[in-house]
């Protein structure tokens, strides 16, 4: 009984064991079965989560590049600022949230609360960008609720000259995009390029550390330095704030160049404005006048006429014309002077602006020589400055000149150029005869020459143009309210008259007034251009380019050659102490 | 034996105690590599905002505009 009680028991433990075993075993079984399964079925799928949880690749965006004057000074840079985004999903009261925080990011409580409704399946809605760092503060001090919002550091562009040079820098928008200017035309050398780093993660997103080995830095855009000087564009851009208070004309621009080396010192126009919050209702503010707009350059072409008829010897520095006291029968065509001449020399014509001396000597030249002398001094085509927007004037083709065009050609008319053209011709005759490219980005080395530099007429005519009728324009003619006591200058006013499309003809009352002129004038420093549109008066009469601009040039260039520390002229000072008399 | 097996011991918990300091001190530079790569970009950015700063407060429109009052005042000084 005993032994087969013992036997019973024996069997039932056997059997237990086997039991215990075999669950074991199905145990064992299939948790290598989930093991094969996790690493050899479901592995890189796991891996790649893992990877994508515990890596993170973060952009490092490139700060674009500094724009600085030619004495390094800041005129574009750029800074962080911290932009608002809110998580929608998040946020359970749109109304709560939107009432704590409207009042310090200066919106409308319900509008904010709609926005944030109407989007409440998004993960990401920006609420304002670029906050004041006192505003930021303020947000993080209040009770939100947890990952409802956060921050984001975006690019701004700062301008700390606030208004000036604004047409020649242009400005970019809240996304960080040009628009006009040096920041449009240098946007690829200064964007820079982005960088990356490698972070690791732990599972609540936080930052172990940083893959140094495949962290690429980002390459920041360079600084850009340019030929203007801030502080002669501070008194250009003062001295065109003056006339637009006094002659309240539909706008006014003005260029300051080196005329040795084409570069520009300073380049305004007006109305103008803040490139750090370029909001205006004003369309004018956009446009550009020194290279965006076109007029009839008037009497500041005469003196490329006369340069092209002594260097094509039809004329020499003595001839004399007879100016027919004030009317000359040109074929069908009556030409006028403002007050009546007899004989006149080159200088004297030039001096007077004598529209039927220029006029005659447009008949020796004939048209073919007339088409050559615009476009040999760069009229009808671009200057190639760097700058977009540029136009290019209007020459017509000689086929469409007539018999008219030889006497409205010598006095700047039937054409049309910028105020960068002129300035850009006039320079042909301050440097000794040579066209140098206007350019605004100063060359690294003096040895490497990028811009364009050709010889247009001979040394001596360009001279004597500008130290003989240049220079007495201002002493005696129709310049003289630029004659100033420590330099010489020498110029040519313009006076033209825009074509009223109303009536089909040439305006009386709608001027352009010009008026360009350097200084000193045996060895040109400067070239000042100041172009005035459609200046106002009660007395019309008194409108012209030597009264409206050549005050205002006159300004500038004595200003600017005092800052760049050019010994006044001695004999100027002498006479100014101890006037002959 | 006892002493042998308790040297081994020592030994083993010597340099499993060594490497986790190793790697405790690892884990601090590359913590401290890190918080650089962001100091960097921080003291960057001050650069770029005092330099801005500067840059405003020396415009020299500014200056002039200070400046202006002044010479109005010496102009008159040299009529006298």
């Amino acid at each position: 009984m005993n032994s087969h009680s013992s036997t019973t028991a024996q069997t039932q433990s056997s059997s237990r064991a086997r039991f215990i075993a075999a669950v074991l075993l199905i145990i064992a079984l299939g948790l290598t079965a989930r093991l094969f399964h996790i690493q050899y079925v479901i592995g890189s799928q796991l891996s790649e989560w893992r990877t994508r949880q515990q890596i993170y690749v973060e952009k490092i965006p490139a700060r674009p590049g500094t724009l600085v004057d030619r004495h390094g000074r800041m005129l574009a840079g750029t800074m962080k600022q911290k932009s608002l985004f809110c998580v929608p999903k998040q946020i359970e009261n749109p109304r709560k949230f939107s009432k704590d925080l409207a009042g310090l990011l200066s919106l409308n409580v319900k509008e904010m609360s709609q926005r944030i409704k109407s989007h409440s399946d998004r993960s990401f809605l920006w609420l304002k960008r670029r906050l004041d760092s006192d505003v930021v503060l303020k947000i993080q001090s209040l009770d939100l609720p947890e990952n409802s919002f956060g921050f984001r550091d975006e690019y701004l562009r700062k301008y700390p000259q606030g208004n000036l040079a604004a047409h020649v820098l242009g400005h970019r928008d809240i996304d960080g995009n040009p628009h006009g200017g040096l920041e449009e035309a240098v946007d690829q050398r200064l964007r820079g390029v982005n960088g990356q780093r490698t972070l690791m993660r732990d599972a609540l997103g936080r930052v172990i550390s940083i893959n140094a080995h495949k962290t690429k830095a980002a390459q920041h855009g360079p600084v850009v330095s340019l030929t203007l000087d801030v502080v002669i564009q501070t008194i250009l851009e003062n001295s065109l704030s003056e006339v637009m208070e006094k002659w309240n004309p539909e706008g006014a621009c003005g260029i300051v160049m080196d005329p040795k080396t084409g570069e520009i010192l300073a380049l305004a126009s007006h109305p103008n404005y803040d490139p750090n919050n370029p909001v205006s209702e004003d369309p004018r503010i956009w446009n550009n006048l020194a290279l965006g707009a076109q007029f009839e350059p008037g009497s500041t072409f005469k003196p490329f006429v006369v340069a092209w008829a002594l260097q094509n010897e039809v004329i020499n520095k003595e001839s004399a014309f007879h100016c027919g006291y004030g009317k000359y029968q040109m074929g069908r065509r009556l030409l006028r002077d403002h007050h009546p001449y007899g004989n006149l020399n080159v200088t004297d014509i030039l001096v007077k602006s004598s529209n039927i001396g220029m006029a005659k000597i447009g008949e020796r030249l004939t048209n073919e020589k007339l088409y050559e002398a615009a476009v040999t001094f760069g009229f009808g085509g671009k200057t190639g400055l760097d700058l977009p927007g540029e136009l290019t004037g209007l020459v017509r083709e000689l086929k469409d000149w007539t018999s008219y065009s030889t006497g409205s050609i010598p006095m700047g008319q039937e054409l049309s150029a910028t105020p960068l053209q002129i300035i850009s011709a006039t320079a042909i005759l301050a440097n000794g005869g040579a066209f140098v490219q206007p350019h605004l980005i100063k060359q690294k080395s003096k040895k490497i020459q990028t811009s364009v530099r050709s010889q247009i007429i001979d040394q001596d005519i360009a001279d004597w143009l500008i130290q003989e009728p240049l220079r007495q324009v201002v002493v005696r003619g129709t310049g003289k309210r630029a004659n100033i006591d420590r330099y010489k200058l020498f110029g040519k006013t313009g006076t033209a008259q825009k074509y009223d499309a109303k009536i089909g003809k040439y305006s009386h009352s709608k001027l352009v007034c010009s008026f360009v002129a350097g200084a000193p004038v045996h060895d040109p420093q400067l070239l000042v251009i100041i172009t005035v549109d459609e200046p106002k008066d009660e007395n019309p009469n008194v409108l012209g380019g030597g009264s409206v601009a050549a005050p205002a040039v006159a300004k500038v260039i004595e200003k600017s050659l005092i800052h760049r520390n050019v010994s006044p002229d001695l004999q100027l000072v002498r006479e100014t102490i101890n006037p002959i008399r | 034996m006892v002493f042998r097996f308790l040297c081994a011991l020592a030994l083993f918990v010597a340099v499993t105690a060594i490497g986790i300091w190793i790697e405790r001190q690892n884990l601090d530079w590359n913590r401290v590599v890190s918080r650089q790569h962001y100091q960097r970009e921080i003291f960057e950015e001050n650069i770029a905002r005092l330099k801005t700063e500067v840059e405003e407060l020396g415009a020299p429109a500014r200056i002039l505009e200070q400046l202006n009052p002044k010479v109005v005042e010496d102009e008159k000084g040299d009529v006298k």
